[in-house]
């Protein structure tokens, strides 16, 4: 019942919910969430994820061992080989030489065959960058639990985009109003389905919204199909430079992102 | 509720002070639906800071039930002067309740409790709590690995990001990235699918 815009609870809630909050301002906190049903769902989602974290914990893997310590252990290993054979082949009692001579190498090597390889003109370096691009659209994946988006445009627009309707889509998902939960999610599958359907200029200043609007369930996404725009618009450097940052997210693109910028490099 | 959404602050806000002079004044005469309505309205926010400063759920129903029960016999009573100040009111009694659990131990059973009060055993809000959790380990278990370890170590064991970045051998910068998607993506996630009503309040510039 208050005009909040979220700011007290993405600043208050994890140090809330873990006690860390100094009491004033847990107090600040708890008078407004008491009048916000926003930041009391937000309240009591951290309360369940916590809940369930203690129910079912999560293993911790014991840490990959760093390369100086793991090079080291191969080296030592690697070197404890080397003498072992050196070791044995010094010990080992020589063969008799055989009674017939062997014969020398029969013939010259054969030369290498020409390299089956073109040579990279820009032409055709450019239709290998826009080969790269996936522009398929990603699967979307509807709640399957209790409750539905409550934004009839966007489930309209969903279900037209899992139809594979972009414009159908599309013309839903303009509909869904700016200040709406979905609105980040609106306007990236709106970016998708124009790069879908070739509109890549379009598409491009689509996720780039979605981008800018920071740290979000579909950033990833965004910088991932930006680095396929940028291929199918055969701008190397683009697509490296978004390829990176998708990267540097480490989410559900990175091994992907990996694989194509070591192709575009 | 939803109109609420195109209001100005001060409108909403007059709202909210209306229907908490409403529900104080309807207590006070004997209202048993206001009574119901004061339970509905206070119960979820009154269990979430409960269960925030406690971290014990037997423990928070228990004061809850009493907290929700000592403001209603309270407002009966008459005793909230400022009517529109109903909200600092439950958090006052509630803030009482653990302190006195805290210095005894114990909670108190000083109170005399009149028999005609409204049942709190509802158990939607116990369903609506599991279907909580139950959402949030779908959300968890569909992250990373190791975007689930940093939520393990931050949420539960209390690991700062520097520490957990040594521990796992990353990079701070990243895990604290890690760290605040995970947790926005299952909260979001949570959110969005146990809300069964829409939210009663405007949002500004906010992106979720």
């Amino acid at each position: 019942m208050t005009h909040c815009n979220g700011t007290l609870a993405d600043r208050c809630l994890e140090r809330y919910i873990q006690g860390n909050l100094p009491e004033r301002e847990a107090r600040e906190f708890e008078e407004h969430f008491f009048d916000c049903s926003e930041c009391l769902a937000q309240v009591e989602a951290m309360e369940a994820l916590t809940a369930g974290l203690v129910r079912h914990p999560v293993k911790i893997a014991k840490a990959p061992i760093p390369w100086p310590v793991r090079g080291g252990a191969l080296m030592a290993i690697a070197a404890m080989l080397v003498i072992g054979i050196l070791s044995y082949r010094t010990f080992q009692p020589k063969p008799a030489q055989p009674a017939v001579a062997v014969s020398p190498k029969s013939g010259p090597v054969s030369p290498q065959p020409p390299s089956s390889t073109q040579p990279f003109s820009p032409s055709s370096a450019s239709n290998a960058l826009s080969q790269l691009a996936d522009l398929t659209l990603p699967v979307f994946h509807a709640p399957s639990l209790r409750g539905q988006s409550e934004n009839l445009h966007f489930e309209n627009g969903m279900k037209a985009y899992s139809a594979h309707d972009c414009q159908g889509a599309e013309k839903a998902l303009s509909q869904v109003p700016a200040q709406d939960e979905e609105a980040l999610a609106s306007q990236f599958y709106t970016g998708v389905c124009q790069m879908h359907g070739g509109e890549l200029a379009a598409a491009q200043a689509t996720l780039r919204k979605v981008d800018a609007a920071g740290d979000s369930p579909q950033q990833e996404a965004a910088l991932y199909y930006l680095a396929q725009v940028a291929l199918a618009r055969q701008d190397s450097t683009a697509a490296r430079h978004y390829l990176a940052r998708t990267i540097s997210l480490h989410g559900d693109f990175e091994q992907q992102a990996r694989l194509e910028l070591n192709k575009v490099q | 509720m939803i109109g609420e959404q195109s209001d100005g602050p001060g409108l909403v806000a007059q709202k909210a002070a209306q229907e908490a002079e409403r529900l104080v004044a309807a207590i006070a005469q004997g209202d048993r639906d206001a009574e119901r309505d004061f339970v509905l309205r206070y119960q979820k926010p009154v269990k979430a800071m409960l269960l925030a400063r406690t971290r014990n759920p037997d423990l928070t129903a228990d004061l809850q039930q009493d907290v929700l029960f000592e403001a209603i016999c309270a407002l009966r009573r008459g005793q909230l002067r400022e009517a529109s100040k109903l909200s600092a009111f439950v958090i006052g009694v509630a803030r009482n309740q653990l302190n006195n659990y805290y210095r005894s131990n114990k909670r108190t059973e000083t109170l005399e409790l009149p028999d005609d009060l409204p049942d709190l055993s509802s158990g939607s809000e116990r369903v609506e709590e599991q279907e909580r959790e139950t959402l949030a380990m779908n959300a968890i278990s569909s992250l990373d690995k190791v975007d689930r370890e940093i939520l393990q170590l931050t949420l539960i064991d209390g690991l700062k990001p520097g520490v957990i970045a040594d521990r796992l051998r990353m990079n701070p910068d990243v895990v604290r990235q890690r760290k605040l998607r995970a947790t926005r993506r299952v909260t979001d996630f949570v959110r969005r699918l146990s809300q069964t009503e829409p939210a009663d309040h405007n949002v500004v510039g906010r992106v979720t």
